[in-house]
């Protein structure tokens, strides 16, 4: 396996519901953290990549944040992929760093999404009206809605049950309430979740992520700088479907998740069967399931019943209770590699597969850790 | 290249009909409309009609909207229907109960819903009590 970067540093905002503080306040503290956990100053790191947020500063948050922290770096961009931009960053960072572009890079994702959203229901309603997108927005659509058509799809197609899918959450939230700082850590039961409210049907709400405020921060360097505690990036692959539903003509299978995986374990030289630990973006239950079958955990049509299965897949409770941000898939990552995890901790772990998707579930990235050297 | 902006879909609509954009080099159907022809990559595409007839792809019963004019409506149907001329596109459901709706349905285009703008939005509603049993195929 040749690492094609190496990340030697992780930090994580104090975040959680409702915190009362501005985005651009997460994402410094945990970029400082990143930079504290790698040993260093920020004078010793030049390059960031930041994720634009949903609810604050969508325009040229790298400046705003490099503007937070005091700090001019040499290689600055903000990117947005939906849910997957942390994971498409790092993708970038291993790029820009072969290209020479910086020696070390911040890739950092954060958003207020509690403190800031607007407390007017009219207010936050008024974002779509005006029918901007004629092919969507007159037919009221909710984020819940394009997973909620591939969740029933994949009812009605393969017999995946409620049970299942409200399995996944139950899991979540075990593992959740053993970690500290978790968002959500109250367990729950299979009965709560099939009888929560529904949101759009099948799917209720225990079967939708938290909404958080949080930051998170890895800082990459080039894998020859691999020693330690540093956790290198041995692969990384991404696919595109399309963004609008309408693009993807089968419901039950994702073909840009597939390539996105297939690329990743190429270049890492590893298949699904050597996965250690697996951290997989869960916007909703059914993108869990989607993200095992595409990823060749299971074949297609089984991942209900592969969901209650061995391979251990986000220890820290994930966004169904850890936080609905985005980068602690990769931190949590790291710290199983380094076997830091403070519970969840899978004995020996060695590779780590990420998945970032978005798009409902069309757009899709994979990063593959492992130890340096 | 003709331009792929919705304006002859929703002056269509507004007449009560459904337009698509069709490929003149191949024939292949699609909507939303785009700048080529996804099956062939043609640039000569034109807008025709289509029948307003096609299969509900997948559903969801909507709790919460995104907006007034669809919390006022709720629980509705938000769905996605194939065309029989190609083309896949998002729309609402009505009059139906969720429980009568099957994916794989037959389903016609109403032109019942107008906005303050007054412009028509196309909604889809069952075009048959139940699709044959046959039908259901793929699920076994």
């Amino acid at each position: 396996m040749t690492a094609r970067a190496t990340i030697i540093g992780i930090g994580e905002a104090d975040g959680g519901r409702r915190t009362g503080r501005s985005g651009v306040e997460l994402g410094a503290e945990a970029a400082l953290r990143a930079v504290a956990d790698a040993g260093l100053t920020l004078d010793a790191v030049d390059g960031l990549l930041v994720e634009s947020p949903d609810v604050e500063q969508h325009h040229m948050a790298h400046l705003a944040l490099a503007d937070a922290l005091a700090w001019r770096p040499r290689f600055a961009t903000s990117t947005g992929c939906g849910g997957a931009t942390p994971f498409a960053n790092v993708i970038l960072a291993a790029a820009a760093l072969e290209a020479r572009l910086a020696e070390r890079i911040l890739v950092v994702d954060y958003d207020a999404r509690q403190t800031r959203r607007n407390a007017d229901p009219a207010q936050r309603m008024a974002r779509t009206a005006g029918h901007k997108n004629p092919w969507e927005d007159p037919y009221g659509p909710v984020t819940a809605a394009k997973f909620a058509l591939i969740a029933r799809a994949h009812m009605e197609r393969f017999g995946t049950t409620r049970e299942q899918l409200a399995a996944i959450t139950v899991r979540a939230r075990q593992q959740g309430a053993r970690r500290p700082g978790a968002q959500l850590r109250t367990p729950v039961s299979l009965e709560e979740v099939l009888a929560s409210p529904p949101i759009a049907e099948p799917l209720h709400v225990l079967d939708c992520c938290v909404v958080s405020d949080w930051g998170s921060a890895l800082l990459l360097a080039h894998a020859a700088h691999g020693r330690g505690r540093a956790v290198d990036v041995l692969g990384f692959g991404q696919g595109h479907q399309g963004y609008a539903i309408t693009r993807a003509p089968d419901l039950t299978a994702f073909p840009g998740i597939a390539e996105s995986g297939r690329l990743a374990y190429e270049m890492a030289g590893v298949g699904p069967a050597d996965v250690d630990v697996a951290l997989l973006y869960v916007s909703f239950t059914i993108t869990l399931l989607i993200a095992y079958e595409n990823l060749g955990f299971c074949p297609i049509g089984e991942g209900g019943k592969y969901a209650s299965g061995e391979l251990p897949v986000n220890p820290h409770g994930g966004q169904l209770s850890y936080s609905g941000g985005h980068g602690h898939f990769l931190t949590e990552a790291v710290r199983q590699l380094r076997g830091e995890a403070p519970s969840g901790q899978v004995p020996g772990a060695r590779v780590a597969l990420c998945h970032g998707s978005a798009a409902a579930v069309l757009s899709s990235y994979t990063v593959i850790l492992g130890p340096p050297g | 290249m003709t331009g792929f902006g919705p304006q002859p879909y929703l002056e269509a609509a507004r007449e009560g009909r459904l337009a698509l954009q069709r490929c003149s080099a191949c024939g292949h159907g699609q909507l939303p409309p785009m700048a080529r022809c996804e099956a062939c990559g043609s640039r000569e595409l034109a807008w025709t009609a289509a029948a307003g007839l096609g299969i509900l792809a997948s559903f969801a019963v909507l709790h919460r909207a995104p907006d007034a004019e669809h919390q006022a409506r709720v629980p509705y149907i938000y769905a996605l229907v194939d065309l029989d001329e190609g083309g896949r596109i998002v729309t609402n459901v009505v009059g139906s109960e969720p429980s009568e709706l099957r994916i794989g349905q037959r389903v016609r285009a109403v032109f019942r819903r107008t906005d303050d703008s007054g412009q028509v939005w196309p909604e889809f509603a069952r075009e048959e009590p139940e699709r044959p049993t046959a039908d259901r195929g793929r699920r076994d």
